[in-house]
């Protein structure tokens, strides 16, 4: 029998907890779309047959037409004699005039013309959209990870509910709105060069001309998972690591390695790489974000070769094996993924798996050989404290001006690390490593800050 | 058979002792290098010392010849004697060592404790920097307030060391001025007065080994607990000793450490885990009397709790925090890197990324650098004529 206590597992609750993340930056949108509503609300009433600038056009035109009648009568001879000087002047005025009404007569047509354009414009603006629905929906969407939370069998309830074809619909147009959100908010460029970061790292032995490559990483594309296909997600700071698996199937495909790796064991092979170049923050991605408890995507899709319950027991192996100096402090942080992992597979009704011992022997012997090949790109473990610390002072409320810039793998580790330690600061740790990430490494904290403390009570 | 009175005889002792502390300002060079080395270090307490003395011996001189020899003059004499002898021996350790730094006899060690302390006073009270000798072993002399290293020693790993006589002279020397009573008081004294007789010598060097870690990080514990201290001594010294027995030193380093990360883990629970390691490893075949007890640890952490707030309280400029610059130096230290062009770091750095390359290199069996020394050496070069340059803008 499924273990469905009331307690939410801490992969369930991150993944909830993203989702209504995206949702509040979903909700930025809605308001910036009221926003720009209102602006084309102001240029329709401008443009358009009833607005104001018909309105001055009409007066313009009958005041110039008033002015040239007058003018006419003057110099039609019948009531006035005028001087020959004053009748050219009167003559020179009057073909000003009409100059004047053909001018405004070409502004009403060119006015005509840009509002006609506008229209086009407005039809096809996110801002025409009706915010309200939009509201309605986003609050209701809310209220849903309200009751996932509170259901007794949340993961059942998260499993029907997220993946039922309704919701996908909707989910999929959050993910629209979310990345409008994403991209109107700014993150988009730092995250772009936090992931190109990452990637160079990752595909340092492919050489200089893989350094230019992008990172397969797009705003509409959906994620591996078919679980929370939802841009915002991929945007955050929390799935940044995930390129590591695509980054590694790319060496693995550009590469000559040794090792026999057969296609189903190429999977493993490319979390273990992902693994070994950006350390725990892989592994705590790939289980909290990505990868499905229930195995139901393999099901969904039996013709991925690998179910994501053996890939994720393979991380869990071979994360403490990562560096045999650091095996306790790996092992403890393995033991900190495997918990919740457990208790999601449990409330699921899955048992456990065991990784085939020919797989494990071929993926040892690939990271063997690139232990030997590559070990300038391998994850140091010997900074994980100085993360664990960062992590700290992130989900701390102290000041950040005194803390360097930090190479996105060490902002990563940091905010994983730190997300698993303080669960309820979650949306902190993410606004404050966000900051932290806007900062450029190299950059030097402002001048005295935090170096040395300020002498008290002397 | 007459013999001589004793007023002649102590007459006598203290003309002897007179034509002594003059035949000093004979002996002692006043030219050249190593006298203005002399004179710059010590010259005018030292000087005034030699005056309090002759003037004491004339005093004492004087009373003799008017009211003639008595009990408690004699004992005056033979503590004039020993006080004499105190201030001729510091000043002859002065004098030698002045003579060995002016003749490049220390390679430079002295230069660089010079350095080293003016940098740590820089962060509380420039006044405080005290010049350095030469000497037999690391310590402060009351008398001309002068610091001694030990030449040869460790090198630069144990120039934290000095780190711990800075607390000395921070010890007799802090004042912080309290503009609500409009009073000056002594920011350690009332930690110190927790303590009387002869413990007292011994809190003094409980906190200046905590002095050291607060201000430098894991490098003191590291020359302490791998190179100095001795894992068979036992942990609770007899009240005759100067110091703390060695496993309580130890000890109080280490609380210190994990104090200065809330106990949480940081950047030192690695540098926690190897020493508590390597001592306990090192204890292996001490005796029971070797190790902390429970008893003796309570009353440490009653003793560190109240010295951390002192600290904490007063000398919280001086407090050392982790920088990220570390891991730089780490990686120039391990060679193939360079130090990136903001990298903005301290001495206090260098010598906790050298210790970090070091105890790397002993936990994995693998060869130190040759050069990690002398690029440390550089980078600490470099750091202070940064400081310097800084100094002067």
């Amino acid at each position: 029998m499924p273990d469905n206590g009331a307690r939410l597992d801490l992969i369930l609750s991150i993944r909830l907890d993203l989702l209504e993340q995206a949702l509040d930056e979903v909700e930025k949108v809605i308001v910036a779309m009221g926003d720009q509503r209102q602006r084309l609300d102001d240029v329709e009433q401008c443009l358009g047959p009833k607005g104001h600038i018909v309105n001055r056009e009409k007066a313009v035109k009958t005041a110039v037409g008033d002015a040239i009648n007058r003018l006419e009568i003057v110099l039609d001879g019948d009531s006035l004699e005028l001087e020959s000087d004053d009748a050219n002047r009167l003559q020179d005025a009057l073909e000003r005039l009409s100059a004047v009404k053909d001018a405004i007569d070409l502004l009403a047509t060119d006015r005509v013309a840009a509002h006609k354009s506008f229209q086009d414009v407005s039809r096809w603006s996110v801002a025409g959209l009706a915010d309200m629905e939009l509201a309605e929906a986003a609050d209701e969407y809310r209220k849903l990870l309200d009751e996932i939370r509170d259901d007794p069998q949340p993961w059942q309830r998260y499993e029907t509910e997220l993946r039922g074809r309704g919701q996908k619909l909707f989910t999929r147009y959050l993910e629209l709105l979310g990345g409008m959100a994403v991209r109107g908010f700014g993150i988009e460029g730092d995250m772009v060069g936090d992931a190109q970061a990452l990637y160079r790292l990752l595909l340092q032995p492919l050489g200089r001309a893989a350094q230019g490559a992008r990172p397969q990483r797009s705003l509409y594309l959906p994620m591996r998972t078919r679980h929370i296909p939802l841009g915002y997600l991929h945007w955050s700071l929390w799935a940044l690591p995930l390129v590591g698996r695509s980054a590694g199937e790319h060496v693995l495909d550009k590469s000559t390695f040794h090792t026999p790796i057969d296609d189903r064991r190429k999977l493993f092979c490319a979390d273990a790489y992902a693994l070994y170049v950006l350390g725990p923050s892989y592994a705590h991605a790939a289980l909290f974000l990505e990868l499905d408890p229930d195995d139901a995507s393999h099901d969904d899709a039996p013709d991925q070769l690998l179910p994501d319950s053996l890939r994720a027991q393979a991380l869990l192996e071979q994360l403490p094996k990562l560096d045999e100096n650091a095996e306790d402090e790996l092992t403890e942080i393995a033991g900190r993924l495997a918990e919740p992992w457990g208790q999601a597979r449990r409330a699921l009704g899955v048992g456990d798996v065991t990784v085939d011992e020919a797989d494990r022997k071929v993926v040892d012997r690939f990271l063997d050989e690139v232990r030997q090949s590559y070990p300038e790109i391998a994850y140091d473990t010997r900074w994980l404290n100085e993360a664990q610390q960062l992590g700290a002072k992130l989900a701390g409320s102290e000041s950040l001006d005194a803390v360097a810039a930090n190479h996105p793998r060490d902002l990563v580790t940091a905010v994983w690390l730190a997300r698993v330690e303080h669960p309820a600061r979650a949306r902190h740790l993410h606004e404050r490593a966000e900051e932290l990430a806007r900062r450029k490494p190299g950059v030097k904290p402002p001048e005295g800050a935090g170096r040395t403390r300020l002498r008290k009570g002397a | 058979m007459r013999s001589p009175q004793p007023a002649t005889v102590l007459l006598g002792r203290i003309q002897l002792e007179q034509q002594r502390l003059n035949k000093v300002h004979e002996a002692v060079p006043s030219e050249g290098l190593a006298g203005a080395l002399l004179d710059q270090l010590a010259g005018d307490r030292i000087r005034a010392l030699l005056t309090d003395a002759q003037q004491e011996l004339k005093k004492l001189a004087r009373d003799v010849t008017r009211s003639g020899v008595t009990s408690p003059r004699l004992t005056t004499m033979a503590n004039l004697q020993t006080a004499t002898d105190r201030v001729l021996s510091e000043y002859l350790a002065l004098a030698l060592g002045a003579m060995a730094r002016a003749a490049n006899a220390d390679l430079g060690a002295c230069d660089e404790a010079d350095r080293f302390i003016q940098e740590l006073a820089g962060r509380i009270d420039r006044r405080f920097a005290r010049p350095t000798v030469p000497g037999d072993h690391e310590h402060l002399h009351r008398a001309a307030d002068v610091v001694r290293r030990r030449v040869p020693d460790h090198g630069l790993w144990d120039l934290p060391v000095m780190a711990h006589e800075f607390g000395h002279v921070v010890v007799s020397g802090l004042q912080a001025y309290d503009a609500v009573h409009d009073t000056i008081r002594r920011p350690v004294e009332p930690w110190l007065q927790r303590f009387t007789g002869p413990q007292r010598q011994q809190a003094t060097e409980l906190f200046c080994d905590v002095f050291a870690t607060y201000a430098l990080g894991p490098s003191y514990p590291c020359t302490l607990v791998l190179h100095r201290l001795d894992p068979t001594a036992s942990a609770v010294a007899e009240q005759t000793r100067t110091h703390p027995g060695d496993a309580s030193r130890v000890y109080a380093c280490l609380w210190t450490l994990r104090k200065m990360q809330d106990g949480q883990k940081g950047p030192y629970s690695r540098f926690l885990g190897r020493l508590s390691a390597a001592w306990q490893a090192l204890q292996d075949g001490a005796e029971q009397r070797a190790r902390v007890d429970k008893q003796a640890e309570r009353a440490l952490i009653s003793d560190l709790s109240a010295c951390w707030v002192t600290l904490e309280k007063n000398l919280g400029s001086v407090r050392y925090e982790w920088s990220a610059s570390v891991r730089d130096l780490v990686g120039v230290l391990e060679g193939g890197k360079t130090v990136p062009d903001s990298g903005d770091y301290s001495s206090a750095d260098v010598l906790n990324a050298a210790w970090f390359v070091r105890l790397d290199a002993w936990s994995s069996g693998s060869h130190l650098r040759d050069e990690c020394e002398q690029d440390a050496r550089s980078l600490l070069q470099a750091a202070w004529e940064r400081q310097r340059s800084g100094d002067a803008r």
